[in-house]
């Protein structure tokens, strides 16, 4: 670990919108790595917004390029979780256990999420998009990683 | 598991950001170890007792064998 990633010290004041999830108490590298995965998430979500207007106005219209824009967000992220890796190799052991319990937690409410409505779907509820599980696996992940840092605060 | 690290800590003076700083991990974990809510990793607490010139079973103290 180097220099950079030492301990916080005195906290940050007035938190910008990309330095969700970091807490004053974390390592400096551990914020700074975790704002650019904020930052290169939200491009992502931007990318992923202009590309379904765009696929939306002009379906046939981009003939084969179509294909090109429609990839576009799976490039930026590629980019936001390799950012993540990063975050989570070069964490502090404590952020890094913080992490991993909310991955799992993250993983397993999707996992119960996309399987429990399946028999439900079974028994006649309108099929789920996976986009749904997706997102409460998301939801989940956030809500353990908040726990948590009030849990260790 | 129990330890002695916010009394060693503040015989020397220390912040926990400046702990913190000497062994390379986050304020929140020095806060977390202290008030028993997180036990570090054998690496860390290792580094623990270098820094205090003590072992570590001189620094933390397993429940069991307190009790």
């Amino acid at each position: 670990m180097n220099e950079d990633n030492r301990s916080g010290g005195s906290g940050e004041g007035r938190r910008p919108w990309w330095a969700i999830g970091c807490s004053p108490t974390m390592a400096r590298g551990d914020r700074r790595n975790l704002r650019r995965f904020n930052a290169l998430l939200f491009l992502w979500l931007v990318t992923f917004a202009g590309t379904l207007a765009v696929l939306r106005l002009q379906p046939d219209g981009l003939g084969a390029w179509r294909f090109v824009v429609a990839a576009t967000p799976a490039l930026f992220l590629l980019v936001a979780l390799l950012a993540y890796i990063k975050f989570i190799r070069e964490a502090d052991e404590l952020t890094r256990k913080i992490q991993l319990e909310s991955l799992a937690f993250g993983f397993g409410a999707g996992f119960w999420v996309m399987f429990g409505y399946s028999m439900l779907v079974k028994a006649g509820a309108p099929p789920l998009d996976t986009t749904d599980a997706s997102m409460a696996m998301v939801f989940a992940y956030m809500v353990s990683v908040a726990m948590a840092q009030k849990r260790y605060a | 598991m129990n330890n002695r690290i916010r009394v060693l800590r503040a015989e020397r003076g220390w912040t926990q950001g400046e702990l913190a700083g000497r062994l390379d991990v986050s304020r929140q974990t020095i806060n977390a170890i202290e008030t028993g809510k997180y036990d570090p990793s054998l690496p860390l607490a290792f580094r623990v007792a270098k820094l205090f010139g003590l072992r570590i079973e001189d620094i933390f103290i397993d429940d069991e064998t307190s009790n």
